[in-house]
């Protein structure tokens, strides 16, 4: 026998005597942790993503400052990650091991995870056959769709315009599934004329086809996904995408004609909220027209019951941003139009335009009907902005009631010192407020829109901005820097805050009992300090190490 | 310190009970000292060597890559009773011994590092073999001090925790007389190897580390639970005494 049996034997017996044998150091504390990761809000909670451990943390607020932490397994190689709209659920793609070597490996997937009333964490798990890198989120909750876009995965061999629809309503089912239960994801691969999927847009329940009464046929609800790709805009009938065995094949709007070489991009749309409408709006990158579509019947024998009639309308510049706006004259497009300091307004049937001269040369548009005008109104109010060009030219509020008559009246300017960089909605109670930042970012304020005030707030240091999800309060913090302040937002009183470590970001989400203020310091194994929200005191404050260290 | 000072006594009882050891023990096939005490039996032993223990413990992880502890091993023992029993001679010792180790590893890119002193009252049972040496068994109850340390970077200072902790080792092992090997009854010092294998027990704790800050400090500040800790494991000895 010679030395390294004895050796053997010698661990071997070791080991045997030892409780629970030879099991090793866990992996788990051989990953170091990359916590410059941003963390993801949800409305109870924020969720970690620790990669290298292949878990997302979810940390929840708790009595005294504290943090409750729930970790939960994701998929291999995180990719990306989106929140849903209402704060519930955070959806997270992980590319797999890919290429898979072996049957342990794993396969591209999304992970589902929510966090319920009780501030309990639960995880779904959804497994793809190729890895893609972006997520567009379903603002009803109902669909998500997983796609390439911008975004690179490790995959030697990708198809861009592929397409991976989750039905969240249902549990995962594999390919090719049965009419009874049908599979779920879905992978489709749109039409391409040469583009790929660059923006995914989910329309509001429509009754397609529009004018069927007219037509003689029956119009059923159903939810559109709109994908624009660098040349083209795809049709894609949400409720018949998971059809067996043949799902109705998407409709391709071709922008470019094949006359020439000039490429046209789509740069944005919007649908109808109308349900009966059946009308979607495109603007362009490089196009001064504004590309109107309605699905009406299609004709028989076609597999869809819609189809898209297009109308080009020349704005006379390349729009900025786009609206349907309901005015005194009825439903139009509106269109901004920066060059030459006018918004236009596009009848979507006949292409009649009018236009309306601005102010300025205000480049985005927000309607803020419910607010200023109230939900009963029958036409609308947008907030006009410019960000980007550097010019003071403060906001205007569009009163689409008198548009075509006095045009000129509609236009109410509330003028700010500075240029606009941003502007954040504020939730309800206080959604008539706005919150812009100014450019030097030192300087923001908050617009009233029922009171037309623009009052104005000064950090000393450039300043990030969080509105509080219950819409009470503003968090200013020094990015990189410890100097945090709650800005009441019925009183507009600060209150100063610090720190030890220096933030990167912060979340005001519900705790029980109350709400939460959670400073993310982005070093080490990731620390917090947590503020009670509703009464924020340095005092009070409790600073949390090492978030991401603990036995596993 | 309290804890420590029983076992300080112990030993100093130890060292001033009259010794009642056989007189002609011998080992089969060699000559029994004539009239004299057998000092390779009733003796004083002070020894220092090396422990290695096996823990499988997880919360032992972040601490250690391999499983693996090293220690430094002492002990000090003196013989209290001594004769034979069924033809074989036995005899029983007790004293104190200190063992001490520290371990260090990367906690998920973190300095994470665990310290441990041991401190037993060995009760011994011996049996011998003459010139050979003698086997013993061994009951080892007494203390451990452990100190856990992490160090993060989004921590105030490192976060630690530090705890007395009953500790236990059971073993088995052999002595062998290295030299001199003759002359049982004359009062000199002789050089022993040894070694042991069992296993060594520590109390579980649960490692709720925390900042290591003044307690003027405003701050409220949280801590780190690293799970728990059990210390516990198959151990191996080599040491080298000498006896009077």
């Amino acid at each position: 026998m010679n030395s390294s049996r004895l050796g053997f034997f010698g661990v071997a017996a070791a080991c045997a005597l030892s409780a629970g044998g030879c099991a090793g150091r866990s992996p788990y504390w051989d990953q170091p942790i990359d916590a410059s990761g941003t963390p993801y809000a949800l409305a109870r909670g924020v969720v970690v993503v620790d990669d290298a451990d292949h878990r997302a943390v979810v940390l929840t607020g708790a009595t005294d400052q504290g943090l409750s932490r729930q970790a939960l397994s994701i998929g291999h190689h995180f990719a990306s990650a989106a929140s849903s709209p209402d704060g519930s659920t955070l959806f997270v793609l992980s590319a797999g091991d890919w290429p898979r070597q072996s049957q342990s490996d794993e396969l591209p997937s999304l992970t589902v995870i929510a966090v319920d009333g009780g501030f309990h964490a639960t995880e779904t798990r959804y497994t793809m056959s190729e890895p893609l890198a972006n997520l567009a989120i379903d603002s009803q909750g109902k669909y998500v769709v997983a796609y390439q876009g911008s975004g690179s995965t490790a995959s030697f061999a990708q198809n861009p315009n592929e397409v991976v629809i989750f039905d969240l309503t249902r549990p995962a089912s594999l390919s090719p599934g049965s009419t009874a239960n049908p599979p779920n994801p879905v992978a489709r691969t749109i039409r391409s004329f040469g583009g790929s999927p660059q923006r995914l847009t989910f329309s509001p329940t429509l009754n397609l086809p529009a004018n069927a009464a007219a037509a003689g046929v029956t119009a059923t609800p159903r939810r559109l996904l709109a994908i624009e790709t660098q040349l083209d805009v795809t049709l894609l009938d949400l409720d018949h995408a998971f059809d067996v065995p043949t799902p109705r094949p998407e409709i391709t709007v071709r922008l470019t004609s094949g006359a020439n070489a000039q490429t046209v991009s789509p740069a944005g749309l919007v649908i109808d909220s109308n349900p009966d409408d059946g009308r979607i709006a495109l603007r362009t990158q490089n196009d001064s027209n504004v590309y109107t579509l309605q699905l009406l019947p299609s004709a028989a024998g076609s597999p869809n019951d819609f189809n898209p009639s297009i109308n080009l309308t020349d704005v006379g510049g390349i729009p900025s941003d786009i609206a349907f706006v309901r005015t005194d004259q009825g439903l139009r497009v509106a269109a901004l139009v920066p060059t030459t300091s006018a918004a236009v307004l596009v009848e979507p049937d006949t292409s009649a335009t009018t236009k309306v001269a601005l102010p300025s040369a205000y480049s985005n548009l927000s309607l803020v009907t419910n607010v200023v005008a109230g939900p009963t109104s029958n036409t609308d109010v947008a907030l006009l902005w410019n960000t980007g060009s550097g010019v003071a030219s403060g906001v205007a509020l569009w009163a689409l009631g008198v548009t075509v008559g006095q045009p000129y009246r509609s236009i109410e300017v509330l003028q700010i010192s500075d240029a606009i960089r941003d502007v954040s909605d504020v939730p309800s109670p206080n959604d008539r407020l706005k919150i812009l930042q100014t450019m030097n970012g030192g300087d923001f304020f908050v617009l009233d829109l029922v009171q037309r005030t623009a009052a104005p707030l000064h950090t000393t240091s450039a300043a990030s901005l969080a509105v509080a999800p219950d819409g009470q309060r503003l968090w200013a913090f020094a990015d990189g820097g410890t100097d945090l302040a709650s800005i009441d937002l019925a009183t507009l009183n600060p209150i100063p805050l610090t720190t030890n470590l220096p933030i990167s970001a912060v979340f005001d989400v519900a705790r029980p009992g109350g709400r939460a203020l959670i400073a993310v310091h982005a070093r080490g194994a990731l620390g917090a300090t947590v503020f009670d929200a509703l009464n924020p005191d340095t005092a009070t404050s409790r600073w949390i190490p090492a978030l991401l260290l603990e036995g596993p | 310190m309290k804890t420590i000072l029983p076992l300080l006594m112990l030993l100093a009882m130890t060292s001033s009970a009259s010794v009642a050891l056989a007189q002609s023990a011998t080992a089969q096939g060699e000559a029994a000292p004539s009239g004299g005490v057998d000092h390779r039996e009733a003796m004083w032993r002070v020894g220092m060597g090396y422990r290695g223990s096996f823990v499988t413990n997880a919360g032992y992880n972040p601490f250690s890559r391999d499983d693996y502890f090293s220690q430094f091993s002492s002990e000090a023992t003196r013989a209290l009773w001594g004769g034979a029993i069924g033809g074989l001679h036995v005899s029983f010792a007790t004293g104190i011994a200190w063992d001490y180790g520290e371990s260090s590893a990367s906690a998920r890119g973190d300095a994470a590092s665990l310290s441990m002193h041991r401190l037993t009252v060995p009760l011994e049972g011996r049996m011998h073999f003459g010139s050979w040496g003698y086997a013993f068994v061994r009951l080892a109850p007494g203390v451990a001090y452990q100190r856990a340390k992490v160090e993060d970077a989004s921590s105030p200072s490192p976060l630690f925790k530090e705890r007395w902790l009953f500790a236990s080792d059971a073993s088995a092992g052999y002595a062998w007389l290295v030299w001199p090997r003759e002359q049982p009854s004359e009062t000199k010092a002789r050089l022993w190897l040894q070694s042991d294998v069992g296993y060594g027990l520590v109390a579980a704790e649960h490692l709720s580390l925390a900042p290591d800050l003044p307690s003027s400090d405003p701050r409220r500040v949280a801590g780190v639970d690293l799970g728990t800790l059990a210390m516990q494991g198959a151990f191996f000895r080599v040491m080298a005494a000498a006896s009077f």
